[in-house]
């Protein structure tokens, strides 16, 4: 069965999470600078990654709490999850 | 003009009680509170304000005399008790003073269900994905989780078993019935949800 692991509550069922996009993107420290350009590639460009991605996820159906989780795309395995603030972790699959 | 009602959600909800079997019943507290806040700085005002210790862990609970707070997330609580919250409210705020804290009665946006009966943890197992099996969620443990699409604490409060379900007042009657339907094996009947209540009645 997918499981899910919360890094505060444990494994739970898919159902209770919610898919916040991609992960360490950091809004820029002065938006009033940049070019429509630059703002557009904030906003909107995401990498559409086969493999290992990083992404937020937030237990949405329990704890209510925004974590990070390193998911292959292509097989949907979780290889690791870990709270915001923390580093990726490190893992040897592309 | 016709004078407001007070009504509990699941008012119009008679009592089930099949023998030993399984039974459902509304258990309306008089007071819940959230309460979210710093867990390390807050830990113990919190304990010389209620004399309960804050639970830490996902699952834990800390029972009082006239509290008890289950763990929701890592900087958030809810806190039950059988009387009228306003001065546990007030000693909460005098205790806290000094904390960044937030404190929120949400007494009556939510309704509470009790599920007892030999068949307890199985009618709630059709419903809920976690796992009630005995020695993974035993007397004391409580869990925030999702009980078909509604958002719902579920908490063990005794090993006979005892489960009692809070879930928000909009989904009491949803959630009721399907906890029926759910114990129809075990002779529970079949309950029609009768859709939105009025909060008034002539």
């Amino acid at each position: 069965m997918f499981r899910i692991t919360c890094p505060y509550c444990g494994p739970r069922e898919p159902t209770e999470f919610t898919n916040g996009g991609e992960a360490h993107i950091s809004r820029p420290q002065h938006p009033e600078q940049l070019s429509d350009a630059e703002w557009a590639e904030f906003v909107f460009m995401r990498s559409n990654t086969k493999g290992v991605f990083a992404e937020r996820w937030c237990h949405s159906g329990g704890c209510r709490k925004w974590f990070n989780a390193l998911r292959d795309t292509a097989t949907d395995e979780i290889l690791a999850v870990y709270r915001v603030g923390e580093d990726r972790p490190w893992t040897d699959r592309a | 003009m016709s004078a407001p009602v007070e009504r509990t959600p699941l008012g119009h909800r008679d009592p089930i009680v099949v023998g030993d079997e399984a039974r459902l019943a509304e258990h309306a507290p008089a007071g819940l509170l959230i309460l979210r806040c710093e867990p390390e700085a807050a830990a113990e005002p919190f304990r010389l304000a209620t004399g309960v210790d804050l639970p830490r862990a996902v699952g834990t609970t800390g029972i009082g005399d006239d509290l008890e707070a289950l763990w929701l997330g890592p900087d958030e609580w809810v806190l039950i008790t059988a009387a009228e919250p306003t001065r546990l409210r007030e000693r909460l705020r005098a205790g806290l003073a000094e904390q960044h804290y937030q404190l929120v009665d949400v007494s009556d946006a939510y309704a509470g269900i009790e599920i007892g009966g030999r068949h307890a943890r199985n009618l709630l197992a059709k419903l809920v994905t976690i796992d009630l099996h005995p020695r993974a969620f035993a007397a004391g443990t409580a869990v925030a989780t999702m009980l078909a699409k509604s958002s719902i604490w579920l908490w063990l409060t005794a090993e006979d078993p005892v489960f009692r379900l809070f879930v928000r007042r909009s989904h009491a009657d949803h959630v009721w019935c399907l906890l029926s339907d759910a114990g129809r094996e075990w002779g529970l009947p079949p309950a029609i949800p009768i859709g939105r209540v009025p909060l008034q009645v002539p």
